[in-house]
């Protein structure tokens, strides 16, 4: 009976009854698109958070420029130039700074030289070798003098044959004399010059090569003292019992040279493969198996990825161990530099250390292969992929077991040394960086279009932030406005009801049925619109929805299913709904309260002032 | 036979500026088949002592008995919907619901299927001279004499045997005031209703069977026999 006439009353007064449905619906609406659009802000920074990767690079700016001189032979003069030089170096240590929120902290990266005895079945290159050789006839290494090979110590030149020898660098040239015989390195540098080659000839010269001095540092890159580095002489004179001496010990360990040229891999110790720029940009793509994971680099697993092209000369599949041996680690260039994709190398030209001995092996291991990647030279330079890489975790080798091996070091340079933030902080990390005061460093970031996309996705929150609050303060509103029309502004229905012996329960009933049914009505409404048109947004935002691909293509390729904005489905509306009828419940119910505290006698007498 | 019994009642009220004494001390009874006029100057106190009876609030001091029961001890919603019915001078309907629904309403209350509390309503709107094709209309398309005399049938509707009536002819000319009294009287006469009527209106007291007069809170005179019984 109390429901039938408070309907009854309500659907007489028409206009008011369908204004508030209305209004109520609208903020349901706006409640009900507000709440999804946050939620669809929300779960897309989710989930492009877990697809997209912010990394930095670190590389040290030159302090200055110096002027140096080399000589010109051609010119007899010398020749000036200007390089950059570095100031002090600035250690990699100096990033971790506090307020520095590292995922993968920034480290300087080496990388290290394998052997691999059967990576390479062929006799060699003529290109470079150590022989004996001997002057056909009296002269100065410049121009070229023709020279004959008598002993082959390493490479493929033959007993006998005849070479061109030339030194451009020295303003004062040796003279070699005939009859004598020297042990030297030589590498094929360009065309023989000069009177002793025959007019018409296009022979090829050899220029002396430093093979027996050394390029060792130590852990903290200062070069470990080797007295023939002093001399500077990359020849000489062989007489009785010159191998018994120290300098001829070291001719005889060149014997080595090519075989470990040939026979040399690159392997890049790193925390994360994406901090790997060529991973990181696509340029190298996992084609077979899976990357190693965040748990095998924390806990150092004996996992490694290996190229395509390795992996078929080597005739390794997935799930194959590869044994490392581990004989030098270089500091001085990136993996790229040393290996240029589709070449050769790396290429150590100082294979001995400043004890005149060959590298020993510091570290020989067995990596599992779990995947095979491929890629291609795109031309980043330092930044490619360097031939022949394998990729194992940094934490798979004891800490600095490598400190005795370092073959060159360098500053910190972008291919190098890079670290992982989370996504969306790089301003934060620029000016945490900038209060330690320190501007010998350059930074620069890698976000895959993070920073545009998570702009594109704060605005669409706030847009959905102002129509929550909008939502929220019209239906305050609204319902102060309404409760007060249907509650304080039936005062005399109120009155009459509780004249009749209804209670105070009975009254409110009566009173809040019908409104209650119209929130119910509107709220119901207003969300399922809220709802359809979220899904329709959603649909228009999955269309349009764009952002910077100009660093990785994979990963964009990757993240596409997350492009779709999910909406969030009836739930959220349904909630919208219920908070909006429950506050509906709420305000009818203060305000029906507080008319109802008043007793009938009080309330007759306001009506009939 | 004694229905109300008002010994020693006062109540007071405490409005923005100070604390009205309304009703002071007043003592009297009202008896069932009779109709009781209270008359007296504005601000005598009739009004309020008028919703005393109906149980709108507590006196203050003093007790109400209404058919043997202590008015303070029993609940006043249910003698409100029970035993008395209240008209007012501003009718007091619903506006949103027709004649008949608001006489319907009371019945309804009363636990009265909606079909017989039409039928009942139609007959009590009969009674007091509202056709059927008035008690559908709402009560802002009815003249003021109208709306009173649905303001009646409802209090006949309501159950109670007590009609407690203020000022119910302040808003009506002279033929429809002479209606409304006729039914009030009928009311009492031949239902043996009690009813009481509060009015300055001096030619309505005199067809009171008993004229009360108050007089700045307090019954001056009581008991009157007048010559309208």
């Amino acid at each position: 009976m109390t429901f039938y006439y408070s309907i009854k009353q309500t659907i007489r007064s028409p206009l008011k009854s369908i204004l508030f449905f209305l209004l109520i619906g609208i903020c349901a609406f706006f409640l009900a698109l507000g709440g999804s659009f946050w939620y669809m802000g929300n779960d897309d920074l989710q989930n492009f958070d877990e697809k997209f990767i912010t990394i930095g690079t670190v590389e040290q700016k030159y302090e200055g420029t110096s002027t140096r001189s080399r000589w010109n032979p051609e010119t007899q003069e010398y020749e000036y130039y200007n390089i950059g030089y570095y100031g002090n170096w600035v250690d990699d240590d100096t990033l971790d700074f506090q307020g520095a929120d590292y995922i993968l902290k920034p480290r300087q990266r080496p990388f290290f030289g394998a052997y691999i005895e059967n990576l390479y079945d062929g006799i060699g290159s003529p290109d470079l070798g150590t022989v004996e050789a001997t002057p056909v006839e009296t002269g100065a290494m410049y121009p070229s003098l023709l020279m004959r090979v008598i002993r082959t110590i390493d490479g493929t030149m033959e007993e006998g044959e005849l070479f061109y020898l030339c030194d451009h660098e020295d303003p004062e040239p040796d003279i070699l004399e005939a009859g004598k015989t020297y042990v030297m390195q030589i590498q094929m540098r360009t065309f023989a010059h000069g009177p002793a080659v025959k007019e018409g000839e296009e022979a090829l010269e050899y220029w002396l090569a430093p093979g027996i001095t050394s390029s060792q540092y130590t852990f903290d890159k200062e070069k470990v003292y080797d007295p023939v580095n002093e001399e500077e002489r990359y020849y000489d004179e062989v007489t009785d019992g010159f191998y018994e001496t120290e300098r001829g010990k070291r001719w005889l360990k060149l014997a080595l040279f090519q075989d470990l040229q040939m026979r040399t891999i690159p392997v890049q110790p790193t925390d994360g493969t994406c901090l790997l720029m060529h991973f990181y940009n696509g340029e190298a793509q996992i084609t077979e198996g899976r990357d190693i994971t965040k748990e095998e680099y924390a806990q150092g697993a004996k996992v490694c990825l290996i190229p395509e092209n390795l992996a078929m000369q080597l005739s390794m599949d997935l799930g194959d161990k590869l044994n490392l041996p581990l004989y030098y680690a270089d500091y001085s260039s990136s993996v790229g530099d040393a290996s240029v994709l589709g070449g050769g190398g790396p290429y150590l030209y100082q294979i001995l250390n400043a004890k005149g001995e060959i590298y020993d092996i510091f570290n020989e291991q067995k990596y599992e292969i779990v995947g095979i990647y491929k890629a291609e030279d795109k031309g980043s330079g330092s930044y490619s992929a360097g031939q022949n890489e394998v990729v194992i975790p940094w934490n798979a080798l004891p800490e600095n077991c490598w400190a005795d091996n370092i073959v060159g070091v360098a500053p910190m340079t972008g291919a190098t040394t890079s670290f992982q933030i989370p996504n969306g902080t790089i301003e934060k990390f620029q000016e945490k960086w900038e209060e330690q005061g320190i501007d010998d460093l350059e930074f620069r970031f890698y976000d895959m279009g993070y920073t545009q996309l998570q702009e594109g996705l704060e605005n669409r929150k706030l847009m959905s932030v102002v129509f929550l609050v909008s939502g929220c303060a019209m239906a305050v509103m609204i319902l102060c406005f309404f409760s007060n029309l249907f509650i304080t502004g039936q005062r005399e229905r109120i009155t009459a009801e509780r004249l009749m012996g209804r209670t105070k329960r009975q009254c409110a009933a009566s009173i809040l049925t019908g409104m209650l049914i119209l929130s119910a009505a509107g709220c119901i409404a207003g969300s399922a619109g809220g709802w359809l048109a979220s899904e329709k947004a959603a649909e228009n935002m999955g269309d349009t929805l764009e952002f910077d691909r100009t660093y990785s293509d994979n990963a964009v390729a990757d993240a596409e299913p997350a492009e779709e904005a999910e909406p969030p489905g009836i739930m959220l509306p349904c909630v919208t709904g219920a908070v909006l009828l429950a506050a509906s419940a709420a305000v009818s119910a203060g305000y029906m309260g507080r008319t109802l505290r008043k007793e009938p006698l009080k309330m007759l007498g306001e009506i009939e002032e | 036979m004694e229905r109300i019994r008002v010994e020693s009642v006062s109540y007071s009220y405490q409005n923005k500026y100070q604390t009205v004494e309304a009703v002071k001390e007043v003592t009297c009874s009202f008896e069932s088949g009779k109709m009781y006029v209270i008359t007296g100057e504005s601000g005598s106190g009739k009004s309020t002592f008028l919703s005393l009876l109906a149980g709108l609030d507590c006196p203050k001091s003093g007790r109400i008995v209404v058919d043997g029961e202590d008015l303070s001890r029993i609940d006043r919603d249910a003698y409100r919907r029970e035993k008395v019915a209240v008209i007012y001078q501003a009718f007091h309907l619903f506006p949103l619901l027709t004649a008949l629904e608001n006489v319907m309403y009371p019945l309804e209350i009363q636990g009265m299927q909606r079909r017989e509390a039409k039928a009942h309503a139609a007959e009590y709107l009969r009674e007091v001279g509202i056709a059927e094709e008035k008690a559908v209309k709402y009560p802002r398309m009815m003249s003021g004499g109208e709306q009173q005399r649905t303001a009646v049938a409802r209090a006949m509707a309501s159950g109670g045997r007590i009609v407690l009536a203020d000022e119910p002819t302040g808003n009506l000319d002279t033929e429809n005031e002479e209606k409304i009294v006729e039914l009030l009287a009928s009311l009492a006469h031949e239902k043996d209703f009690t009813v009481i009527m509060v009015t300055h209106n001096r030619q309505i007291a005199d067809r009171a069977d008993v004229r009360l007069v108050m007089k700045d809170g307090r019954m001056t005179e009581t008991a009157m026999e007048t010559s309208g019984q």
